[in-house]
């Protein structure tokens, strides 16, 4: 059975069982309650309340589909589909989309359409038109590593938070043993550090921006270890465990971590969808050619000298 | 020294072809790609407890321009298309033999 | 995660059984309340006190570890997860708790006292046996001494262990209250 955000609130239940059990277990009725086995039923029921509306990773397949079906009509060259978590070395192939070359093709040869509209055809748009599709290929390639990599930053937190509650209840079952049997809990808090693949196929593609949005840093994989630009694991996240209290708030500060590994994880999808809306922004004709005259003439007026040229 | 006989028919078949298949397919690819672009993911990324920063409404700006993009340009594809069959159609041929591999290569388009 | 282990009826009911070194003696721990002892026929005889007491020392040093892995089997049983012991201490406190259970006197002996076992932090033990205990004790009831010391000393160990544990952890500012 997966793990879900909604398995949480069971799991503080059974924390908090686990709490109260350890502190009637040391209650002894001349000294009373040792102070800090004494913890507040509501504190450690709610302790999970922040997490139980996270996206789930799931929830982003659709769209990250969608793009890619896109993507395939819009690729001027062959492409690796592959998304973080995928193997490197069995790359998912996919071809480009020959109909593309298609519009740069007509009329080259007839001497006499040379009217303005045709020259304005052949120039601004027939011979423009794949690297102008590879600019849009870029685009999607962004956005979709960006939709999988907000994914990724959902996966890891669960995975997280699923060992976490877990340790937990663990550790709160056996806080009051008076053997030599305690234990450290290494929580290891993973995160996504995004990023936008090593590359993007720009081949073709004009907009210079492309470069500085493709130069992310890499989705972590999902589970134990944060993966850092450098592909380094975190060091696990030790946590207390002297007695209830103790283990409830180091909980918390474990929750904590994972809080800032969201944050930091989706400022940086932020950060890169922004740079390439804004590599958009600042250059829309590169990314979608301007309507050609051609397209607007009337049939009469089709042989008009500014339009086709005399015959 | 322009086009003249059975290679300026072709070519005039040749813009008739780009009119009625090439570009109509092309048109259609950008269909395809933009029905397959969603129109929001901000609903997949809500979340509640102040988690994180919601990328969402930067994904739907980033989807927006990708929208818009596919649309116009099959849009422009279509109307271009329209305009280069007018165009092979509308031609005045003043010689027979061009005439006829026009016809003949429209006639294979069509089939 | 394994749920519903009752982990404490478990336990108590967990065998853990060790070997001596030299093969001749045979202890066998049922969760921490109850310890069989039992010879190989003729080593009670032969052996000298000196001899008997350096092997049941070291038994009891590999009985203790064994006792141990067996806890934390059930542990990662429970748990659905490997769990061991953790070796870093992540505050004060806890180093503190560390360093005095590793300097933990405990003992326990048995009633006629004819054996009686010690330890510093479970690593450290020692066996010592009465003299003249061999002529005095056969070789059944002084196996059944064995054990009674053995049990004595894990009741003082636990018994220690918790007040420890309470001392560090309990969260009295000013220690804990006496009766």
């Amino acid at each position: 059975m997966t793990f879900d955000v909604a398995d949480l609130p069971g799991r503080a239940q059974e924390l908090n069982k686990a709490a109260n059990d350890a502190a009637s277990d040391t209650f002894d009725p001349q000294i009373g309650y040792a102070p800090n086995y004494v913890t507040s039923d509501d504190e450690v029921l709610g302790i999970y309340n922040d997490f139980l509306d996270a996206p789930a990773p799931e929830d982003f397949s659709w769209a990250a589909e969608g793009l890619l079906k896109a993507m395939r009509k819009l690729a001027t060259s062959g492409f690796n589909a592959n998304k973080q978590g995928d193997k490197p070395d069995h790359p998912n192939l996919e071809p480009g989309n020959n109909d593309l070359t298609g519009v740069d093709a007509a009329g080259v040869e007839v001497e006499d359409w040379t009217g303005d509209a045709a020259d304005a055809f052949f120039l601004n748009y027939g011979e423009k038109f794949v690297p102008t599709a590879s600019n849009q290929f870029c685009a999607y390639y962004v956005l979709r590593h960006a939709v999988n990599a907000e994914a990724a930053v959902w996966q890891t937190a669960r995975d997280d938070l699923d060992k976490l509650s877990k340790d937990a209840i663990e550790q709160m079952r056996h806080v009051a043993d008076s053997n030599q049997d305690d234990w450290t809990n290494a929580l290891s808090v993973a995160g996504a550090v995004v990023a936008i693949g090593g590359a993007i196929p720009t081949a073709g593609a004009t907009l210079s921006g492309w470069a500085v949005v493709g130069a992310g840093v890499t989705v972590a994989s999902t589970g134990m270890g944060l993966a850092k630009k450098e592909e380094k694991k975190k060091d696990p996240l030790a946590l207390a465990n002297g007695n209830p209290q103790e283990i409830i708030r180091e909980v918390k500060r474990a929750l904590g971590e994972i809080k800032k590994e969201i944050k930091s994880g989706e400022e940086e999808i932020k950060r890169v969808v922004e740079d390439a809306v804004n590599t958009i922004d600042g250059s829309w004709k590169e990314f979608c050619l301007p309507r050609p005259a051609l397209a607007d003439v009337p049939r009469k007026d089709i042989y008009s000298p500014e339009n086709m040229g005399g015959v | 020294m322009g086009l003249t006989g059975t290679e300026l028919g072709a070519e005039i078949g040749n813009i008739y072809k780009m009119g009625k298949e090439v570009l109509p397919g092309v048109a259609d690819d950008y269909n395809d790609a933009w029905a397959n672009t969603p129109a929001a993911v901000s609903g997949s990324t809500s979340r509640g407890g102040g988690l994180g920063d919601d990328p969402g409404p930067k994904m739907d700006a980033l989807l927006d321009k990708l929208n818009k993009a596919t649309f116009d340009t099959e849009d422009a594809l279509r109307d271009v298309a329209q305009a280069l069959v007018w165009t092979a159609d509308d031609y005045v041929f003043t010689d027979q033999a061009a005439k006829d591999e026009f016809d003949r290569k429209r006639k294979k388009v069509d089939e | 995660m394994a749920p519903d282990i009752d982990f404490k009826r478990t336990w108590s009911e967990t065998e853990v059984r060790t070997t001596s070194p030299n093969e001749q003696v045979f202890i066998t721990l049922r969760g921490d309340s109850s310890i069989d002892v039992s010879f190989l026929p003729g080593y009670y005889e032969r052996a000298n006190a000196a001899q008997i007491e350096e092997q049941l020392a070291r038994t009891a040093r590999l009985v203790f570890a064994e006792r141990t892995k067996a806890f934390f089997d059930l542990r990662s049983k429970e748990h659905g997860n490997i769990v061991r012991p953790g070796r870093v201490s992540v505050n004060d406190a806890e180093a503190e708790y560390k360093r005095r259970r590793a300097e933990l006197a405990v003992e326990g002996a048995s009633d006629d006292g004819a054996v009686t076992i010690t330890s510093v932090g479970m690593t450290h033990f020692a066996v010592h046996i009465a003299p003249g205990t061999q002529n005095r004790v056969d070789a059944a009831t002084f196996a059944q001494d064995v054990a009674q010391a053995g049990t004595r000393l894990m009741q003082d160990q636990q018994t220690k262990m918790r007040a420890l544990k309470l001392e560090i952890h309990g969260g009295w500012p000013e220690g804990v209250p006496t009766a």
